[in-house]
């Protein structure tokens, strides 16, 4: 059995309670899955939760620490539905931040916005093909 | 009568720089995939368009310079492969900057319509030619 993708994924999701997802993993992958998403969260956004003045720039707004936090949760939801994590996470730039995936023709993209939403949009060779608020 | 600097027509065969914050991360070269489309998403400052640059005016170096100490990325695209795929690109000169440039189409008012999260995909993952940097910003 495969892992599901991200574009699997049907929003809206429940938080603490995600069991109507259709979206399954193998369970062998499971520890794995479980490793990468902890790397995302004690990684890159713990690295901008301790210094969000990195992300100052012209124009730019960096995500603040509640939207941090919320990407933070939103990871272990996430990671409790057994999707694979991120390949790439970074800051929009608009007071948000991404967590993206590329899976064969598939990118998709998550966008955890500075009001606690997020949004899932997968395009399919460069087209979308779907857009949905997950949470 | 001598046309002002900057206010030329941009040629299809003319390359255009997107500056990046390194900081943001939409840009890492190993892992895939390597640009993000937020590299194109305009900012509360990009009203009347997203910001370029023409090479013919700027050095990659000169592109790349944003806040002291700050590094970027710059991100290179080709004017006539955006208008293949219906992206106009118009010349804006500033007072001492005849070579910035503008993507009217993508502004900060419409940066979240279907349509321009495609076009933000298309410019990160078909039509951006490579990305160079990081540089620092003397």
């Amino acid at each position: 059995m495969s892992g599901a993708t991200w574009a699997d994924l049907r929003g809206p999701v429940s938080i603490n309670g995600a069991s109507g997802q259709g979206a399954t993993v193998a369970t062998g992958q499971a520890p794995q899955i479980s490793k990468d998403w902890q790397a995302v969260v004690s990684g890159r956004l713990a690295e901008w939760e301790r210094n969000p003045r990195q992300l100052e720039d012209d124009g730019i707004v960096a995500p603040s620490r509640e939207t941090v936090h919320r990407a933070a949760d939103i990871a272990r939801e996430l990671c409790a539905l057994g999707l694979a994590a991120p390949q790439r996470v970074a800051a929009t730039g608009d007071g948000g931040i991404v967590f993206a995936r590329q899976e064969g023709a598939f990118f998709s993209n998550i966008e955890v916005m500075g009001d606690g939403s997020a949004e899932l949009t997968v395009y399919r060779d460069s087209r979308l093909v779907s857009r949905q608020r997950l949470f | 009568m001598t046309i002002p600097p900057g206010t030329e027509p941009i040629t299809d065969n003319e390359l255009l720089y997107r500056r990046v914050p390194a900081s943001l991360n939409l840009y890492d070269p190993i892992s895939k995939p390597h640009l993000l489309p937020d590299a194109f998403r305009p900012n509360a400052n990009d009203l009347t368009g997203l910001s370029v640059y023409r090479a013919k005016y700027k050095s990659l170096e000169q592109a790349a310079q944003g806040r002291v100490g700050k590094e970027y990325y710059v991100a290179v695209l080709r004017a006539g492969d955006l208008r293949s795929k219906g992206i106009e690109v118009f010349p804006r000169p500033l007072e001492g900057d005849p070579g910035h440039a503008e993507i009217p189409g993508l502004t900060y008012q419409n940066r979240k319509e279907d349509w321009a999260l495609q076009w933000k995909v298309l410019l990160s993952q078909e039509l951006c030619l490579r990305v160079e940097g990081p540089f620092t910003s003397p």
